[in-house]
């Protein structure tokens, strides 16, 4: 596969922001920043349906809209539900809006979307922040219980391990590096840098969270896979290319991949690993499960990009 | 100039190559040690526990058949007939066994299903250690043959007789692992409501089958056993636990086990089933690493600290520490005369902050300005800062007891006179036996602690034996603190600590003691269950152990050390204690029984590797006793913050001038009668 043929559509600012795709399904994730709430306001839809988390019920953004409830940030099996609920027609298309999204959520959608019966069209869309309130120091996530293989990207893991390798996709949150890093001891590790990032100062801010996670001593800047945070077809490219050639010199045993940076990063991650058959590889995606996600730290609206037909 | 690598940069064994564990291996005691530990050929299952950092993969990885190779190289048959086993290393982290439960299915065939994924699992290590065998000629043609055929005889069904090689074997093996875990990944989302895999087998039929194997038909092996080395056991859940348990239990003479876990890291000693539980002593010797490693001697554990460091610098820097050169003295360190030194030096251009709280005291005490200054001068001490403050600590002493020899005194001024009395008569005769001998003996080493706070000098932490001491029976926490002094030596000085007789200064000490804290907490993390943080109950008693280190009054000398009864504990609070002492942040040091009740009291400590974050010293005297009241605040952190801070404010107030609750009053200058 090679993924820089798929079509992305980039909009500067959100008064750009008129999508012409009309969709039979859209689907996001709510929160309270603004980049979820407004755009998904221009995308046409025959249905909007906006996914929930308990904290957000009774939110005056949602009065009159169609709303699915998720017990929890690890109800996994509630997303699967919800995708055997969608009633589609054949080849019907979909659009997520991952930007509210966690990203286990997400990528179990995509996976139950690929094997759904009327096989739908699927886009993605993702709308950046205009900056993070903390910059460097904000969090993501706390209170961490335990890193696990994301349902559905689990891979045919051997007992052979003498060359495993993990990917990271190192974001802000170096306590969740070293989490993932530790996961996985044995594993050599290889960390995906988003260049460019989606501003110009998140560069350094990843690399210091990086520095703070001590991945250096193991893996060198020098040697890392550097992908734009905002592109999932290039990060998919990149980690292909990569993984290829080190296949040649000497094979892997097992793969993991850690989507700990932006959305479209992850989303990267999933679909190299749909489109490679990670389904009968070892290659797995691997994710810190925390007991607190913080969703608002993002303001403003920057721009916006819908990633086309991923699935 | 070429760049020099850092000795001490990979800390943790799993990010070191065969190499580097074969040549970083120091044994316990110059010759020998962890072989005793370990005792590899003792039929007795054994479980190792220890906090991260303690050495148990450094030592488990070392007698895997991956180092025996490298190690005999060339005379690979010679090196295992002198070992008598052959190691095989299974890391439990490889299993991803957290997919094995769950996802709608019971646990009957979870257990079911793992128990089938560890023998394929075992059983494919133990083929491809033969493999290599082989290819090393040790086992031959005919044995693999025989052993391959007996293996397959083993199966309940799907034995492919085909398979006649190692190699056969263990691909069929990876092609079976590959199948289960197939299965597992996508059962759910093929619609399926449980995985359905074709079992060919049960536990633990390759795990103990394949030693049998070879002891009853391969000549290489009549005399030696299999060492199953199964490390991270904390990977497993506790039925998956329940499986390693049973096959503690039910061992054959062929092989024997080594099991490496974390503190907290065995979940259960239930076998399958749960009827029975193995007990230590009995099914299993049981070993806590970081214990066994502090417990010894401690000019044993600082020889073989020493060594460790050694052998980095040897590896690395080409250290000659067979020459005489040795890491401690590369370690700069400083005498309690020359911090005094530097201490009485700034005293004449600062004031004396001791002063200055006794003065505020006094004021708060509603003493008037001119009485304060008498005071104030008669203890005072010109230049001996020791005398001078033991001569404050003995002033609040008698402010708090209002008597001296027996007689009731009239005011403080009077207080000050005795003080100054005494201090004029220990300096014309230092002896242990009086006040001041007393005072000093108990705190001379807070004082100095105190007086290079108090003097905005950095608390003496630094040395290397001290920082020995403070790495706790952990290797890491020393090789933590080494590699980040290492890093700032080099960054500031733009030359490379160890080469060329440079050493490591006091403040890039400090630098790796500061990162250390910092990663000590990363490290070792408790994973937060309903949103409660353990480890702010730490800092609770952290604090509280501070404010009464630096009181006016403090209760125990070196106050580091606490005792209590944890089974009076609440849920709460005891659930909160085990997490912090499996987690390594509290070590138990002693026990002794309460005086009053009888019942033991348990004595712990902070980890000594963080406790330079609340300024308390790492050598133990006194032990202070926590209260159950006391004990519930800091530990039960369902108590508020408001309330821990009110009954320990109240506690530390009786430690602290003026000994009572303030009223509103003034005090008299003269005591009531």
């Amino acid at each position: 596969m090679n993924y820089t043929y798929f079509y992305k559509e980039k909009y500067d600012v959100i008064g750009s922001f008129h999508p012409a795709e009309r969709y039979d399904i859209f689907i996001a994730t709510y929160n309270f920043t603004d980049r979820v709430k407004k755009p998904p306001k221009n995308i046409i839809a025959d249905e909007k349906i906006w996914i929930m988390l308990p904290e957000y019920q009774d939110d005056v953004f949602l009065a009159g809209k169609t709303q699915y409830y998720l017990k929890g940030t690890r109800d996994y099996e509630g997303v699967r539900k919800f995708c055997s609920s969608l009633n589609l027609k054949e080849h019907g298309k979909v659009c997520i809006d991952s930007t509210g999204f966690m990203v286990p959520h997400l990528l179990i959608m995509l996976r139950c979307l690929r094997n759904h019966v009327s096989r739908p069209i699927v886009d993605v869309m993702y709308s950046e922040a205009d900056r993070y309130a903390d910059a460097e120091k904000t969090i993501f996530s706390d209170s961490f219980s335990a890193v696990s293989q994301i349902e559905g990207y689990e891979g045919r893991h051997v007992s052979k391990m003498e060359t495993d390798l993990m990917i990271i996709a190192s974001g802000y949150d170096h306590s969740r590096i070293r989490d993932v890093a530790n996961y996985k001891k044995r594993a050599a590790k290889i960390q995906l840098i988003g260049f460019p990032s989606m501003k110009a100062d998140m560069l350094q801010e990843n690399v210091l969270a990086a520095s703070t996670a001590e991945l250096f001593s193991v893996c060198p800047l020098s040697n890392s896979i550097f992908a734009p945070a905002y592109d999932p077809f290039t990060t998919a490219q990149a980690i292909k290319d990569y993984i290829d050639k080190k296949q040649q010199e000497r094979a892997i045993t097992n793969l993991y991949m850690a989507p700990l940076s932006s959305k479209p990063q992850a989303l990267g991650m999933a679909l190299y690993y749909l489109w490679e058959d990670g389904l009968n590889k070892p290659v797995s995606i691997v994710y810190p499960e925390c007991e607190k996600y913080v969703q608002d730290n993002a303001i403003g609206v920057g721009r916006i990009w819908i990633y086309k037909n991923v699935v | 100039m070429a760049e020099i690598s850092n000795p001490f940069d990979i800390t943790k064994a799993v990010d070191l190559p065969d190499e580097l564990i074969n040549s970083y291996w120091t044994n316990f005691y110059a010759d020998g040690g962890f072989e005793q530990m370990l005792q590899p050929t003792s039929l007795t299952p054994m479980i190792i526990r220890g906090s991260k950092g303690s050495g148990k993969t450094h030592i488990m990885r070392y007698f895997s058949y991956e180092l025996q190779k490298l190690r005999y190289s060339t005379h690979l048959a010679e090196g295992l007939s002198q070992d008598k086993f052959l190691g095989v290393y299974i890391a439990c982290s490889g299993f991803n066994a957290e997919k094995y439960s769950g996802k709608g299915v019971d646990d009957n065939r979870w257990s079911i299903l793992f128990s089938y994924f560890w023998e394929l699992w075992v059983g494919e290590r133990m083929v491809f250690y033969l493999e290599d065998l082989r290819r090393e000629n040790i086992i031959s043609q005919e044995d693999e043959e025989i052993t391959v055929r007996r293996i397959l005889d083993k199966f309940d069904r799907g034995a492919d007789y085909s398979i006649t090689s190692f190699r056969q074997l263990d691909d069929f093996l990876l092609d079976k692992q590959k199948d289960i875990n197939y299965e597992i990944n996508n059962f759910l989302y093929d619609g399926k409501p449980y995985p359905q895999c074709n079992i060919l087998f049960t536990a633990p039929t390759l795990t103990y089958g394949i030693p049998n194997i070879l002891r009853d038909h391969v000549a290489f092996f009549k005399d030696k056993i299999v060492l199953y080395l199964i490390d991270e056991l904390e990977n497993f859940s506790v039925l998956q636990q329940q499986l390693i348990q049973t096959i503690i239990r039910e061992k054959p003479r062929a092989c024997t086990i080594r099991i490496g876990a974390r503190l907290y890291g065995v979940k259960t000693y239930c076998i399958l089933g749960g009827a029975e539980e193995n007990r230590p002593g009995s099914e299993f010797e049981p070993i806590v690493l970081d214990q066994f490693l502090r417990e010894h001697n401690s000019s044993v554990y600082y020889d073989f600290i020493r060594r460790v460091c050694n052998n980095r610098l040897k590896v690395v820097l080409g250290f000659d520490s067979d020459g005489g050169d040795s890491i401690e003295k590369y370690i700069e360190d400083q005498s309690t005369e020359g911090l005094l030194a530097i201490l009485t030096e700034k005293r004449n251009t600062q004031s004396k902050s001791y002063f200055n709280q006794l003065r505020s005291n006094l004021q708060l005490a509603k003493f008037e300005k001119s009485q304060i200054d008498v005071i104030i001068k008669n203890i005072s001490y010109g230049n001996d800062l020791l005398i001078e403050r033991s001569n404050v600590v003995f002033f609040y002493r008698l402010w708090k007891e209002q008597r001296w020899n027996g007689k009731k005194l009239k005011d403080l001024v009077e207080a000050s006179e005795i003080v100054r009395n005494e201090s004029d008569r220990y300096s014309k005769e230092p002896t242990k036996d009086s006040e001041h001998g007393r005072i000093l003996d108990k705190f001379k080493m807070d004082f100095v602690d105190i007086l290079a706070r108090e003097g905005r000098e950095t608390i003496p932490y630094y040395g290397f034996d001290k920082l020995v001491k403070m790495s706790c029976g952990t290797p890491r926490t020393i090789l933590n603190v080494l590699k980040h002094a290492f890093k700032n030596e080099y960054f500031e000085k733009q030359h490379a600590p160890f080469v060329d007789h440079h050493t490591i200064s006091l403040k890039s000490q400090k630098f790796g003691i500061d990162e250390t804290i910092e990663w000590f907490y990363e490290e070792n993390r408790i994973p937060s269950v309903n949103g409660k943080n353990y480890v702010d109950a730490l800092m609770r008693l952290g604090t509280y152990l501070r404010k009464l280190r630096f009181s006016c009054l403090p209760p125990e000398s070196s106050i580091n050390c606490f005792s209590i009864i944890p089974e009076r504990l609440s849920e709460s609070a005891r659930k909160t204690f085990d997490e912090l002492e499996s987690h390594s942040y509290l070590i138990n040091v002693n026990s002794r029984r309460d005086k009053n009740t009888g019942e033991l009291r348990k004595g712990y400590q902070i980890n000594l590797a963080i406790l330079p974050k609340w300024d308390l010293p790492i050598s133990i005297r006194g032990v202070l006793e926590l209260d159950k009241n006391l004990a519930e605040m800091i530990f039960n952190l369902e108590n508020s913050q408001e309330d821990y801070e009110r009954e320990t404010n109240a506690k530390v107030r009786e430690y602290n001038a003026p000994f009572a609750e303030m009223k509103i009053d003034p005090l008299p200058l003269r005591f009531e009668d």
